[in-house]
């Protein structure tokens, strides 16, 4: 049987079939919870922010004008939303010293077969953690785009639709993300990007390359 | 590139990379690079999420009426609905259209046992009426948007992206 299109299951909801909503959760849910939790570095916010960000698509549904994607329209709303919380976070200076990242969806275990080793174990996990904390470097302008682009598999078009702004925008700003990222983890010399002190410290930066 | 040029495009691109040792080694890197984001795995949502959602929408869809324009299904009133907030002069209207329809409709015969009605029968039937023609009007105003969308998405897919030579080059 085919699946049921987003848009008809939005012209149920809208007649009157509520219910019907949960298809389109059950549909994008995972998909906004790894967007947010990509962009907050936090698993119980990440989970807040994704029921705020659906409460607030059900209540907007009457505005959906369909010229663009349900998917490209529902990753707005959890883009916002997003910004909206880590705004609110930056405003709290106490957030970090009493919550600190965790990043209990990204445990190695989660790791595709095959079982690795022990070492390579220890190589996957610090790698994934230099990535976590360029991701975090990035600024929110930057890593919206990538994060949609390389872990949602949105199109230039659909990013662009999400994000309100042009694709030629998209396009540059996720070139120099990957300039920015490509320099704090694989120690690139394109003069464009930044240069300054790695932040984030530890075994950040070149030393991934190595491994 | 990452898939979003056209063929022409790519073959120029890839002409380009052949004879071109800096933009090759930095494709490499950027290869790399991807390689190192898949390290970071998609994470499972907590099992328990689409419930905790879901519990939030109905919340919401009782707290307030935030789909103003919505029909509530049989049996579902809530407020904020059509039937609400339909303006007096065209609900009146309305109604008087349907009693008018109903006696046409159900001829000398049914006159009487509709009479015996009144009150009941009768509003139950202008009700329904009201129901129904405004879901059929929400239907068709959902419908038309839709086609509209359609076909300006259909137009879209004929319009070269005025970025795309830009943004492949960058890639």
């Amino acid at each position: 049987m085919v699946p049921e299109s987003d848009e008809l299951i939005i012209h149920k909801i809208i007649a009157g079939d509520t219910g019907s909503f949960g298809q389109l959760v059950d549909r994008y849910q995972h998909q906004i919870y790894n967007l947010a939790l990509r962009m907050v570095n936090h698993t119980e916010d990440a989970r807040d922010i994704t029921q705020e960000t659906f409460i607030k698509a059900f209540r907007s549904l009457p505005d959906f004008k369909f010229q663009s994607g349900f998917r490209s329209w529902i990753h707005r709303i959890a883009a916002n939303t997003c910004l909206d919380h880590l705004r609110r976070r930056s405003r709290d200076s106490a957030f970090k010293a009493e919550r600190p990242p965790d990043f209990a969806g990204d445990l190695v275990e989660n790791l595709p077969a095959p079982e690795p080793g022990p070492e390579e174990r220890l190589i996957r996990s610090e790698r994934q953690s230099a990535v976590k904390k360029a991701l975090e470097m990035l600024p929110e302008a930057y890593r919206l785009p990538l994060v949609m682009q390389h872990y949602q598999g949105l199109s230039y078009r659909e990013i662009a639709g999400a994000l309100e702004m042009p694709e030629k925008t998209v396009a540059t700003r996720l070139y120099r993300a990957k300039m920015m990222l490509r320099e704090w983890l694989l120690g690139g010399d394109n003069g464009e990007v930044r240069t300054g002190e790695n932040k984030a410290g530890g075994s950040f930066g070149r030393g991934v390359q190595a491994l | 590139m990452a898939g979003e040029c056209r063929p022409s495009e790519e073959i120029r691109i890839r002409s380009h990379l052949a004879v071109c040792p800096g933009c090759a080694r930095e494709l490499e890197e950027l290869k790399a690079l991807d390689g190192l984001l898949d390290t970071l795995k998609p994470a499972q949502e907590p099992p328990d999420l689409l419930r905790q959602i879901m519990a939030g929408v109905e919340k919401a869809a009782g707290e307030a009426p935030a789909l103003g324009e919505v029909i509530p299904g049989p049996g579902r009133p809530r407020p904020g609905s059509v039937r609400s907030t339909f303006p007096r002069t065209f609900r009146d209207l309305a109604a008087a259209v349907a009693v008018s329809l109903a006696i046409s409709w159900l001829g000398g015969g049914w006159l009487g046992n509709l009479a015996s009605y009144a009150g009941s029968g009768l509003t139950g039937a202008v009700t329904d009426y009201m129901r129904y023609t405004g879901l059929a009007m929400n239907r068709a105003q959902s419908s038309i948007s839709a086609m509209n969308g359609e076909w300006q998405f259909k137009a879209d897919r004929f319009k070269l992206p005025n970025n795309f030579r830009q943004g492949s080059d960058q890639q």
